[in-house]
């Protein structure tokens, strides 16, 4: 099933992404590394990669990855799941190339109109912060434009389907809704999202407004972590410690010894 | 006669005063960047992913006779490792693996010391020497014991932190501290003391 579904991803993003702004080649490998996310309510299906079937009944909502695929040309369709194996018209069919070293998502989703559709993106897999977590927020769903609420504030403005916004925040539980622009009221969520250390959770918004079939895929990529620049374990007042009294405390106590003698002078001057 | 009884009175009185008066300026002293690193590390306490290992509690070190809390810490506003306010607790970077995990470096760092705090819990970590115990113990109540492989001073500029914060490899201890030259200008310590303990059951 791994080893099929492998193939079958090969060839969806290499058809898929010849519509994407040019892909950095990351590395030597010949491979590029791919998730799929279905999105697209109440359809089952099965993908197929240069005619064979490499996902058998993809259930919507869920993703599937990551795989590393062999980089080069491949042809991928995807039929309804209930379709005489690899015979009719598929659903949605595609032809092109995958780079080398590529990190993509393969959306299989409802454009803004509700029309089956499928959208590449790139994987922003950089190293995040010390400290840091990576959240990215993809709008493929058949919707008007939304606002991503992070405790109720609007953290991400009018994104509209297909595209993606990304924020890097501190690393802990958040508390995450999607409403339509301009509005707090949620139309997804409110949900907790727990951003781990060093990660990037990408998380796509799937289904439909009008049929109330909204809801949420995500997925996390680890290991993306920095090192904290340094240890600043020195004198955390900026000086060091020193054993005897501090410096100021000594001028203190030559102007109060020389304040203590003129007072003990003119005492004396006054009992004469 | 009155003056000779007078004066030693007095400069009594201003000695105490210096004594007394020495811990006051810390709430000045202490500024904002220390408050905020506090407040990052609250705010994101709930990342903290130790796995199924305990988090420490509590870190010995029976040959420079150190008996210290733990507490866990992130980054500070700089992206730099937290360190405990208070010199005599030490931190455990939270974001890193805990003592006893399987794989790469357990980071604790404590303050050699301040000016207004006076020594810190690893004012003497430098004096470590190749073979001695760290006993460290875990929330769960568990004694986990190393034994230091390598005691370096090293120049802040050059400090190897992706080896320091490493979470993978071979599993260690690594307790880290401030040491060199103190440059007043910076408000620092020019070197970090890095002490690297591995497992000795």
């Amino acid at each position: 099933m791994r080893r099929r579904f492998l193939l079958a991803g090969a060839g969806l993003v290499a058809g898929l992404l010849a519509a994407l702004s040019p892909m950095s080649v990351a590395s030597a490998a010949s491979t590029a590394t791919v998730y799929v996310v279905h999105g697209i309510p109440k359809t089952p299906v099965d993908v197929y990669v240069d005619g064979q079937r490499a996902i058998d009944d993809f259930q919507p909502g869920t993703s599937q990855g990551p795989v590393e695929l062999p980089a080069g040309p491949h042809k991928v369709a995807i039929f309804a799941a209930d379709a005489a194996d690899g015979s009719g018209s598929p659903v949605l069919s595609a032809d092109a190339d995958l780079p080398e070293g590529a990190n993509v998502t393969l959306v299989a989703h409802l454009d803004a109109d509700g029309k089956p559709t499928v959208t590449p993106f790139k994987n922003d897999v950089a190293k995040v912060a010390a400290g840091q977590a990576r959240l990215v927020v993809r709008h493929t769903a058949a919707a008007p434009a939304v606002d991503v609420l992070a405790g109720g504030k609007p953290v991400i403005q009018g994104l509209t389907n297909p595209n993606e916004k990304e924020l890097t925040v501190p690393a802990g539980s958040v508390s995450a809704a999607v409403a339509a622009a301009g509005s707090t009221d949620p139309v997804i969520g409110p949900a907790n999202v727990d951003l781990k250390e060093g990660t990037a959770t990408f998380v796509q918004a799937i289904g439909s407004l009008q049929d109330k079939s909204l809801g949420l895929v995500s997925f996390t990529i680890s290991n993306l972590h920095s090192s904290p620049s340094g240890v600043p374990s020195g004198a955390p007042s900026g000086a060091p410690y020193e054993p005897g009294p501090p410096a100021w405390v000594l001028v203190l106590g030559v102007a109060g010894l020389a304040g203590v003698l003129f007072v003990a002078r003119q005492r004396v001057r006054s009992e004469r | 006669m009155v003056g000779r009884r007078v004066l030693p009175t007095v400069l009594a009185g201003l000695v105490l005063v210096g004594c007394g008066a020495t811990p006051a300026p810390a709430p000045a002293v202490v500024p904002a960047a220390l408050a905020t690193a506090t407040a990052t590390a609250t705010a994101t306490a709930g990342a903290s992913d130790p796995g199924d290992v305990a988090p420490p509690a509590r870190i010995r070190l029976p040959s420079l006779g150190v008996d210290t809390a733990v507490v866990a810490v992130g980054v500070d506003a700089r992206g730099e490792m937290a360190v405990p306010e208070d010199v005599r607790e030490t931190g455990w970077y939270r974001f890193g693996p805990a003592p006893g995990s399987g794989a790469g470096s357990s980071v604790v760092s404590g303050h050699v010391d301040d000016r207004v705090q006076g020594r810190g819990a690893f004012y003497r970590l430098v004096d470590l020497a190749v073979g001695d115990p760290v006993v460290v113990t875990t929330a769960a109540g568990a004694d986990l014991a190393f034994r230091v492989s390598a005691v370096r001073r090293i120049p802040k500029s050059t400090l190897p932190v992706d080896e320091l914060f490493a979470r993978d490899g071979p599993p260690h201890l690594t307790l880290v501290t401030c040491g060199g030259t103190f440059d007043r200008a910076l408000g620092s310590y020019r070197d970090n003391v890095v002490v690297t303990a591995v497992s000795a059951p």
